[in-house]
């Protein structure tokens, strides 16, 4: 009798091995790899900390579907990007700043190509093929914040420490800084204000940029003008540019619902010209007044003097509690900065003007044609837009992804 | 009376449909297999049979008493009326001994032919008898054999081993505690995919959510403990908490009386731990005395594995290097001083708990961050009171209060702006203002009171009541002075929560249990807040008030003869939210004051079985189905649009399970126990935005869903002098791989994972005078693997430790 229950022992707990096995229904992706020029950034469609980012590069970005189920290379976390000439920095956005520097190989796939350790950084800006720079943008009081030189060759990283002095320093608020432009030996970057503890301000009557010498970074002072309100945006980086003729535009949003406080000023395009260091006093285009009363809300120089923005579509009587930062039915256009013309683009509907549309690296150029990632109710696509012609026309539709972080052409 | 009964019907449907799934037949499955693979075969001879009684010399029923044939190798136990059945016995004469523990065993002749009756009158003996202690019933047996879905351990034989209580936990089905490092170090405990604080601790039944991040579960040592009972999805009325996935409770062997127990235990790393716990009552004045104090230091100077370094570029090849900065400090002390079985009170007594821990931080989120100065610093501080009170006015009611507040503080320090590598040197960061991740000495103080009032009332043996009532009140203060301007709290952040409850239980004949009880949760406070940003940018204030009712019950059935037994459970529970969730940390959590309470519907299906298979050989078999449904639960959303995160209501989950153990004793020799557990969370978010959600029905990923356990014990009584023991004990554990981010997204070869893992540990203790003196050698993780419970966060290696005890008590 002991064997006899010894074995049917032995076979019950054979049995129970054998159900906790059989109901083990895990999926395991098996797709496979589209090569291609293109690589987008998409984030996975989930909240929390089990959502990640997904590098998945594309051959055509105008039929069919772009999706990261079972396809891409699985970032860990939030991540930073900044193209450098054909080289792709990924920088994670935990306590740990980890870049990891990807190329496309002969396939056109993408390979890893060096991995380097830097400080937490916000804001990004590439000086040339090899070379980017990036900055720390303090919060909780401090005004110092730091610069990185970072070459994605050798993946040397040099830090350089600055301070700025706003007009405001000791008050309790402090800058936070929102785009760079490098014109010969200085780099501009302009700012807004926020409260040590949190996003509010009483400073928005004027814009700031703060003037760093280049490239040893030395601060040299902050201009100011109080015909609009501050510069560029949270996670904005393309409100400050320099055109081929060395002047430089900056674009104030100064919309509730791009992140500022309270609207105390018109929105609109500044200028610094070539060989000056102070705003051009007679050039000021009220955009707000060209389009009847709306917001510019993100901004990216396309070249030739244009600029590609998003303008909200409804203005402060049609605010909600829900607006502060909601960024929400911007429409797509161009602005002339010398011509001063506002042109809307046709076929490209109301949509979300989110941070992923603040990012530089949101939209490729490529053959005269802009190529976008548009967020509405219909979906996330791409849109291909003549800038000569205002229209545009759908292209692929990116699936399963939450957004698009980053959208970049290697082989350019 | 219609609605009400539509209703019942309604939720009982509700209750029952779920459960209809892939999980739930594998689950009957396996409890089918299990019962008919012990019982088919013994039911097809047919034989004689005998039933009877045993009782004692007194003429009470013995229950749980054995009867067997000895030379049959067959047997039995009487159920709660002294009754038993022995069937399918050969014709012929055979010898029947009746015997329980502290008993004098009879044995009668019989030969069956058919069906007879044989009765036991058995003696009780003041001289315990050595074989039957295997068979006398633990009060860890007896929690186990509640209707709710429980694990409990018996912490006794663990006692003179250099565990915490962490550790202990780590073992039952269905727990994972993920730890980041080695002492002392952040852990998350997840009991059937639940974590964070959806579980809620328990001291001796009081609640440990206030107690501050100093006393923790990693650093009481298990020699405090009597019994841990880990209570399943379902939670009983007493414990009175806002538990959404269950609780823990922690019963400690500090009880009335006079006894010393004292410890100290060395070990790898430079791990020092010790604790002395000892208590005075004098029996004529009642005046009773009870301190506990226990330390744990530990350098956790353990290697790992990292990718080498080159200035700031991170090189393919890897390397071993020492930890130097994760040492790991605190100190602990509880004392109570009161009066016990006096005629106003059974126990009154004033505590005083007082904790303080040092924790250096040697790495980030990953181990490509390396800190070398950066620490967190957590005080206790809290007063407490304690009241019983045994038939108050009447006979069966009972009174039972507590009531603490807790002045404790949490402080990040990070002063240095240094950026250090892994052999311990560094260089200055350019901005000297900055810290190793940011310049802080943020000290938050979490002033909370907990009170708690229970009312038990035991009608007949049939029939008992319970009444439960807690309050817990939270108000945060926060100050930085590294960042002075950090003003975080300019508004009132005061939460109350409290929690009702009563619950009723049927008895029959210790056969049927039936519990079914209501849970009352009420959440209170204020906050400002800005009605339109635009037109009104006034704060105005925003009451937070908002309540739940949720309900649930318990039964369970002894088949009397089979020695089985089974239970089910169900309860809706809901876990408020927390102030955190309610009003951020005033830095890079926004507050969210709009948030619900997460709610799930709790099931449980279990069955126990016991079978003797022979003289001495007794196996116990549990296994248990679960299923959780989980709506809006409250989850972080990292930045969209907006630069600070905050806690939203967001993805529905369900989750289904099955664990299952085995636990073979051999007299006081031999114990022989494993358990596995499978379990799967899944996204239950069916469209997003009227789309298809691609997720929906996926496994949650980042958890373990595949774990399973095994423990051996060897004793050996009397060896080299009388009263001594030497026991030898092995224990092993392992998980299934399991991915970091959900399994369909991203190409295979990029996919992130937790490695399956092995453990095995083992442990020689030698105890001396029944218990008195002891000591234990351990070896920890024996084959020095690499060890992870969290992505890139490498766990020690092979650890060695002994530890010496000696504990009395009068």
């Amino acid at each position: 009798m002991i064997n006899n229950s010894i074995w049917k022992f032995t076979l019950g707990v054979f049995a129970m091995a054998l159900i906790f096995t059989a109901c083990d229904d895990d999926i395991n992706p098996g797709e496979g790899e589209v090569n291609g020029a293109y690589t987008l950034a998409l984030r996975s469609n989930s909240g929390g900390d089990v959502s990640t980012d997904y590098l998945v590069t594309e051959d055509s970005l105008m039929e069919g579907e772009i999706s990261l189920v079972g396809r891409g290379i699985e970032q860990s976390g939030y991540h930073f990007y900044q193209q450098t000439g054909t080289y792709l920095t990924t920088v994670t956005y935990t306590d740990a700043n980890v870049a990891t520097v990807y190329a496309l190989n002969e396939e056109d796939a993408l390979e890893e190509q060096i991995q380097f350790t830097m400080g937490r950084t916000h804001l990004f800006h590439p000086v040339d093929d090899q070379n980017f720079i990036a900055m720390n943008i303090p919060r909780g009081g401090s005004e110092n914040a730091t610069f990185y030189q970072v070459n994605v060759e050798t993946g040397s990283v040099v830090e350089t420490a600055t301070s700025v002095f706003t007009p405001t320093r000791g008050s309790g608020e402090q800058a936070y800084f929102s785009g760079m432009t490098i014109r010969g030996d200085k780099l501009y970057v302009p700012f807004f204000q926020i409260a040590a503890s949190d996003f509010s301000s009483t400073q928005t009557d004027s814009a700031y940029v703060a003037i760093y010498s280049y490239p040893d970074l030395a601060y040299e002072g902050v201009i100011t003008d109080e015909r609009t309100g501050p510069i560029g945006a949270y996670a904005a980086q393309g409100h400050i540019f320099t055109t081929e003729d060395n002047d430089i535009y900056t674009i104030s949003s100064t919309a509730i619902a791009a992140g500022f406080p309270q609207e105390t000023r018109p929105s609109g395009i500044l200028k610094i010209n070539a060989g000056e260091d102070i705003f051009d006093e007679e050039y000021f285009f009220n955009v707000e007044e060209a389009t009847g009363g709306y917001k510019m809300c993100n901004a990216q120089y396309i070249g030739d003097n244009k600029v590609l923005v998003s303008i909200f579509s409804f203005d402060e009587d049609e605010y909600t509690e829900t607006d502060m930062w909601s960024r929400r039915d911007v429409n797509l256009a161009i602005i002339d900065v010398v011509e001063e013309t506002v042109n809307y683009i046709d076929g490209i509907p109301v949509h979300y003007g989110g941070p992923t549309g603040t990012f530089a690296n949101h939209m490729i150029q490529e053959n005269g044609m802009i190529y976008i990632k548009i967020k509405s109710d219909d979906g996330i696509f791409i849109y291909e837009v003549d800038p000569e012609n205002f229209t545009a026309t759908r292209g692929a539709e990116i699936k399963d992804a939450a957004a698009v972080y980053g959208f970049f052409n290697l082989k350019q | 009376m219609q609605i009400a009964r539509d209703f019942l019907i309604a939720q009982l449907s509700k209750m029952i449909w779920p459960l209809l799934d892939k999980g739930f037949i594998c689950f009957i499955t396996i409890v089918i297999l299990s019962v008919s693979v012990f019982n088919i075969a013994s039911a097809q001879d047919k034989n004689g049979m005998v039933t009877g009684t045993v009782q004692d010399d007194s003429g009470e029923p013995v229950p749980f008493a054995y009867v067997l044939i000895e030379s049959l190798n067959m047997g039995t136990t009487t159920d709660g009326q002294g009754a038993y059945i022995l069937k399918n016995i050969p014709q012929g004469s055979h010898t029947f001994t009746a015997k329980y523990m502290g008993y004098t065993s009879q044995q009668k002749t019989l030969t069956v032919n058919g069906h007879h009756t044989l009765n036991f009158t058995i003696a009780q003996n003041t001289q315990e008898l050595e074989e039957v202690q295997v068979r006398g019933k633990s009060e860890a047996t007896l929690v186990r054999e509640q209707s709710y879905a429980i694990s409990s351990i018996d912490a006794k034989p663990l006692q003179n081993l250099n565990m915490d209580v962490n550790q202990v936990l780590g073992k039952v089905s269905g727990v994972r505690v993920r730890e980041t490092g080695g002492l002392g170090s952040r852990f998350d405990f997840s009991l059937n995919g639940f974590s964070g604080n959806q579980v809620r601790f328990f001291l001796d039944g009081i609640p440990m959510e206030n107690f501050g991040s100093s006393l923790t579960l990693n650093n009481l040592p298990i020699n405090l403990a009597k019994r841990i009972e880990v209570y399943k999805g379902v939670v009983p009325v007493w414990l009175g908490s806002d538990a959404l996935g269950g609780a823990v409770n922690i019963v400690t062997s500090q009880d009335e009386g006079t006894y010393l127990d004292a410890s100290y235990s060395y070990g790898s790393f430079n791990t020092h731990r010790s604790s002395i716990s000892g208590g005075y009552t004098n029996e004529e004045t009642g005046f009773t005395v009870r301190a506990t104090l226990f330390q744990n230091y530990s350098d956790n100077s353990y290697k790992v594995r990292v990718n080498k370094k080159r200035g700031t570029v991170i090189l393919k090849e890897t390397e071993e290097v020492e930890r130097f900065h994760d040492a790991y400090d605190s100190k602990s002390a509880m004392f109570d001083i009161g009066l016990i079985d006096k005629p106003y009170a059974d126990k009154m007594l004033l505590g005083f708990v007082w904790s303080n821990s040092e924790k250096e931080q040697q790495t980030g989120a990953t181990m490509e961050k390396v800190y070398g100065q950066r620490k967190q610093l957590n005080s206790t501080v809290m007063p407490t009171f304690r009241y019983k009170k045994t038939d108050l006015f009447t006979k069966g009611l009972e009174l039972n209060a507590f009531a603490s507040y807790n002045f404790g503080y949490t402080q990040t320090i990070d002063t240095v702006s240094r950026t250090y590598f892994w052999d311990g040197s560094y260089t200055e960061k350019a901005d000297p203002t900055d810290g190793e991740l940011n310049r802080t000495l943020y000290k938050f103080q979490d002033n909370a009171f907990v009170g708690r009032t229970n009312l038990s009332y035991v009608l007949n043996d049939n029939h008992s009541v319970v009444v439960n009532y807690t309050v817990n009140q939270i108000d945060r203060k926060g100050n930085d002075a590294a960042n002075p301007l950090e003003i975080s709290n300019k508004e009132p952040k005061i939460v109350t929560k409290s929690v009702v409850g009563a619950g009723y239980k049927f008895d029959w004949k210790e056969k049927l249990t039936l519990s079914l009880f209501l849970k009352n949760y009420l959440l209170d406070g204020e906050t400002y807040y800005t009605d339109n940003i635009y037109s009104n940018p006034e704060r105005v204030r925003r009451d937070l008030k908002q309540w739940q009712t949720g309900y649930g019950t318990a039964f369970s059935y002894r088949f009397p003869v089979l020695n089985l037994q089974l239970k089910g459970s169900v309860e809706r529970a809901y876990r408020m939210p927390e102030a955190q969730e309610l009003f951020g940390d005033g830095a890079n959590v926004e507050g969210n004051v709009l948030l619900k309470p997460e709610e799930s519907m709790n099931y449980n299906i279990g069955v126990l079985y016991e079978m003797i298979v022979a003289k001495h050989h007794v196996i116990n078999l549990e296994a248990n189905y679960l299923k959780r449904d989980v709506k809006q639960f409250i989850r972080p959303s990292v930045g969209s649009s907006d630069p600070t995160s905050s806690y939203v209501n967001e993805d529905a989950v369900d989750a289904f399970g099955v664990e299952g153990s085995v636990r073979y004793t051999y007299k006081g020799l031999l114990r022989i126990s494993a358990n596995g557990t499978y379990q799967v969370q899944r996204n239950d978010v069916k469209t997003i935005d009227g789309e298809p959600n691609p997720l929906y029905h996926k496994q949650v990923p980042n958890q373990p869903y595949l774990f399973a356990n095994a423990n051996a014990t060897l004793n050996f009584s009397n060896q080299y002098f009388d009263e001594d023991k030497l026991s030898f004990t092995y224990g092993a554990s392992f998980f299934e791989e399991y991915f970091l981010f959900w399994a369909a997204h991203g190409n295979s070869d990029s996919k992130k994972t937790i490695p399956r893992q092995f453990t095995h540990n083992v442990s020689i203790n030698y105890s001396l005078r029944d218990g008195r003196y002891n000591m234990s050698l351990s070896c920890n993780n024996l084959f020095d693997a690499e060890l992870y419970d969290n992505f890139k966060l490498q766990k020690p290696g092979r650890a060695f430790s002994v530890k010496l005890r000696y504990f009395f008590r009068k």
